[in-house]
């Protein structure tokens, strides 16, 4: 049975506070076991734990050190997800001047905890954000 | 919370407006100075005039063009209401129909709504803003 609206909601804030901090197996902890990444608009995606938990390590290590500083812009609930939409100032490796994007993503609702995320920003952002795992992203699948 | 009622209330109108073609019932539910934002553009269009442009665009060039549309998600804050969907399209000079996936976010203002946030690919914000894209202005920094 699916875990109540005001538990995966708590669930999602506690995976928001989590990806700021730097331990990875709590934030794993707030994953379902089979976690899909979607990005948009280049329509890809990464799939499965393992791969989740590179894409976290490499967030921790690499992308948290870039960030010079976050904006928030809107929240919203929903029946599938919880959305939070921001500007997000990077220092990109081997550049002097920070860049600011706009970035909205969604944690999307499991069963009991978080099944993944669907995320729309550009790719300038996407390429350093996904690091060694953007050459194995996949195409999604029409549903 | 009466007035985020309201609001909420006028995203509704404001998405039934659109979807029967009433102009007019749109601009009741804006506020003044509109704003259109989009992204990952990050290039946006202010004003009526410019919204009276693209929604007689949207009406005559945009929707004769909507093959199918599915709704992924929707969701409601305090300051927006998003819905994320997929839409079919068949674009200009191809007989193929090619699905793009929209976020839109309907941003309240102090009395109505002040716009809309689009996240969509480049190629359907094209198609979608059509004639305007060429007076589409960068968006500032805040």
């Amino acid at each position: 049975m699916r875990a109540s609206l005001t538990k995966l909601v708590s669930v999602a804030v506690a995976h928001s506070e989590l990806e700021s901090g730097n331990d990875l197996d709590a934030l794993m902890g707030t994953m379902e076991s089979d976690p899909v990444y979607d990005i948009y608009p280049i329509g890809k995606r990464f799939q499965g734990w393992d791969k989740t938990k590179r894409y976290y390590r490499h967030f921790f290590d690499v992308v948290q050190p870039a960030i010079q500083g976050f904006t928030p812009v809107s929240q919203a609930i929903g029946e599938k997800g919880v959305v939070e939409e921001y500007d997000i100032v990077v220092k990109h490796p081997g550049e002097s001047v920070t860049t600011t994007h706009r970035i909205i993503a969604i944690l999307t609702f499991g069963e009991e905890r978080l099944s993944g995320e669907r995320m729309y920003s550009d790719d300038k952002l996407f390429k350093l954000m996904f690091g060694p795992l953007w050459d194995e992203l996949i195409p999604i699948p029409p549903s | 919370m009466e007035k985020q009622q309201s609001l909420l209330q006028r995203a509704w109108d404001y998405t039934d407006f659109v979807s029967r073609g009433d102009l007019d019932g749109i601009f009741s539910v804006l506020e003044p100075e509109p704003i259109f934002d989009l992204f990952p553009i990050s290039r946006r269009f202010i004003g009526k005039p410019r919204i009276k442009r693209y929604f007689t665009h949207f009406f005559s060039e945009v929707q004769p063009r909507i093959k199918g549309f599915k709704s992924r998600s929707e969701l409601i804050g305090e300051s927006s209401v998003g819905h994320e969907y997929d839409i079919t399209v068949s674009m200009p000079n191809t007989s193929a129909l090619s699905t793009h996936r929209v976020f839109a976010l309907i941003i309240f203002g102090p009395d109505r709504l002040l716009g809309e946030r689009i996240y969509s690919d480049e190629k359907m914000l094209r198609m979608l803003i059509g004639p305007l894209w060429n007076a589409l202005e960068p968006i500032p920094a805040d």
